[in-house]
């Protein structure tokens, strides 16, 4: 399948999968593609489309085979028309909390030896800019964030973690994270974010309930974190 | 209303799964097996997505309301107060009733479709039980079932209404046939001799299986790829680490994952896969997306036939 527009390689995901790859400058340009025909897909809506895995330059289009083959599949994406001018349409910016190096999760000293900073640099340069959400996945509400400040870039743990504590803010290479959840995991942590990544819905009664559960991060969202101290952290969970 | 008297080595509930979620990181999740999943549920006349248990080991159950039941998976074993019963068939069960059923060779998956509404908790849009996610089950919390719990059937009815012949609708679960494969993803950076040697080695069935991937062991298989971003994962994916011993990808997957892919396995062939148990062996052959897709509605062309052959509930 030839290339078109900004899609600079497309290949065959199984009987019922297509995936793109999206050609720019930067890592945030291909992202931005990636979103801007996020966007064109989901403004389109055709009935045909069951899962949509935007990533950082990537985008895995999961399709009904009852309904279309690939050849239509790539028909329709070659035809559509994409905005490339557009924005994030509902982008969110979001300002997390962290206590930084908190005893229960802090790889401070092995990020110091690695980067050679200070812990007050680190927290500067950390907290010091807004990273873009390339993308979620891994586990629910987990959002891959960059990217970090050249001189924080630490390679990830030689053994990863069997339990990362929930909350737990992490960085690897020029990413940065929140874990949502326990989860195993090898980034360097810097401390614990309060605020919930998921939001639980329980709707009904006993005999009807359905629970659904928000993520806090969309791809093409804005982050920046600043920081909290013990108490601050403290009142935050209680809240 | 069914109880648990022995849960087996584990025990969950599934149904089709999540759809439209794993842009959030949600995985799809859904039966292993999902053509025995499909015709346990046409078999008790409930729709194609009502929940079932899915177990592994032998499963111990008593029935607290009459109904239908069935009973599916890879050699699959039933009895009823100790007396077998066929498989792959409507079941009538009684108030009082024992129920149980096995598959083999064991680590093999069986499948439960009990007649009626599941009263049963729903989380994203699905009952499936994701451990990992700490996501539905009976507590809600991605536990596995237990000795004592109770799941809420409202049957609808009594009377056997499929009439189905057990041999024309059970898959060949013979690994002896290859998996059909399908080249994608990141396939022209394995070299020439890399793919051959994929399509034309024998890989064993590892320990190291679950709902998530099943790792095969057998000749190394790498690509030229250093570095990968990742990107998103489907149902059936075959990722070939830095050892080479490639990893497919099953229901409970992660949504996105930095290993190169070599190709996907054919939908129509996971639940054969995912039949399979450590020790086991498998090939894989090459198809080209068209004729793989042919091959899948074909096949469902064909149980569209056998319905209508049993007579619509």
């Amino acid at each position: 399948m030839r290339p078109f527009g900004y899609v600079s390689g497309i290949a065959p995901a199984g009987i019922n999968g297509l995936i793109l790859y999206f050609s720019g400058a930067t890592s945030v340009e291909q992202n931005q593609r990636v979103s801007q025909f996020v966007s064109a897909v989901k403004n389109a809506s055709p009935p045909w489309v069951s899962e949509i895995l935007p990533s950082y330059n990537s985008l895995l289009i999961v399709f009904d085979v009852i309904q279309v083959d690939s050849h239509y599949v790539y028909q329709f994406l070659s035809n559509m028309v994409v905005d490339d001018n557009s924005q994030h349409r509902h982008a969110k910016h979001h300002k997390l909390p962290v206590w930084y190096n908190a005893p229960k999760a802090s790889d401070f000293d092995i990020i110091s030896a690695q980067t050679g900073l200070s812990f007050d640099t680190i927290i500067s340069l950390h907290s010091g800019c807004a990273y873009q959400v390339f993308a979620v996945g891994f586990v629910p509400g987990f959002g891959y964030l960059g990217d970090t400040p050249e001189p924080l870039a630490c390679p990830r743990l030689s053994t990863p973690r069997v339990k990362v504590p929930q909350g737990a803010v992490a960085i690897a290479d020029r990413q940065t994270a929140v874990y949502p959840s326990v989860s195993p995991g090898g980034w360097n942590l810097l401390g614990l974010c309060p605020a919930s990544l998921t939001f639980a819905d329980i709707n009904g009664e006993d005999d009807s309930r359905t629970l659904s559960l928000q993520a806090l991060l969309s791809v093409g969202d804005t982050v920046e974190f600043y920081p909290i101290t013990e108490q601050e952290y403290q009142a935050y969970c209680d809240d | 209303m069914i109880k648990l008297i022995d849960s087996g080595l584990r025990s969950i509930i599934v149904d089709s799964g999540r759809r439209g979620v794993q842009c959030d990181g949600f995985c799809q999740s859904g039966p292993m097996d999902d053509e025995a999943y499909w015709w346990g549920n046409y078999m008790v006349g409930n729709r194609p997505s009502t929940p079932q248990l899915e177990v592994i080991g032998a499963v111990t159950l008593s029935i607290e309301k009459a109904g239908i039941v069935s009973v599916t998976g890879r050699g699959v074993v039933a009895k009823v107060n100790d007396k077998l019963v066929d498989t792959w068939q409507p079941i009538a069960v009684d108030e009082g009733d024992t129920l149980k059923f096995e598959s083999s060779p064991l680590g093999t998956r069986s499948y439960l479709a009990v007649n009626g509404i599941w009263n049963v908790p729903s989380a994203i849009g699905s009952a499936c039980t994701v451990t990992r996610e700490s996501l539905g089950g009976l507590r809600g919390d991605g536990s596995p079932l237990q000795p004592d719990d109770r799941i809420d059937i409202k049957s609808s009815t009594l009377n056997i209404t499929a009439h189905v012949e057990a041999e024309s609708i059970s898959p060949n679960y013979s690994l002896s046939t290859p998996i059909d494969v399908i080249l994608g993803y990141q396939h022209a950076a394995f070299s020439g001799g890399s793919q051959r040697t994929f399509f034309n080695s024998t890989y064993t069935v590892s320990n190291n299986i679950d709902r998530m991937g099943y790792r095969l062991s057998g000749p190394s298989v790498v690509s030229s790829l250093k570095n990968l971003r990742s990107e998103g994962i489907n149902l059936g994916d075959i990722q070939c680490p830095p050892d080479g011993q490639p990893i497919v990808m099953m229901r409970d997957r992660q949504t996105l994952g930095g290993y190169p892919k070599i190709g996907t396995v054919a939908a129509y062939d996971i639940g054969r896969l995912a039949q399979s148990v450590p020790g086991e062996t498998v090939t894989f052959r090459q198809i080209d997306m068209n004729n793989a897709r042919a091959k899948y509605l074909l096949h469902l062309a064909k149980r569209k036939n056998l319905i209508g052959e049993f007579g619509c509930l």
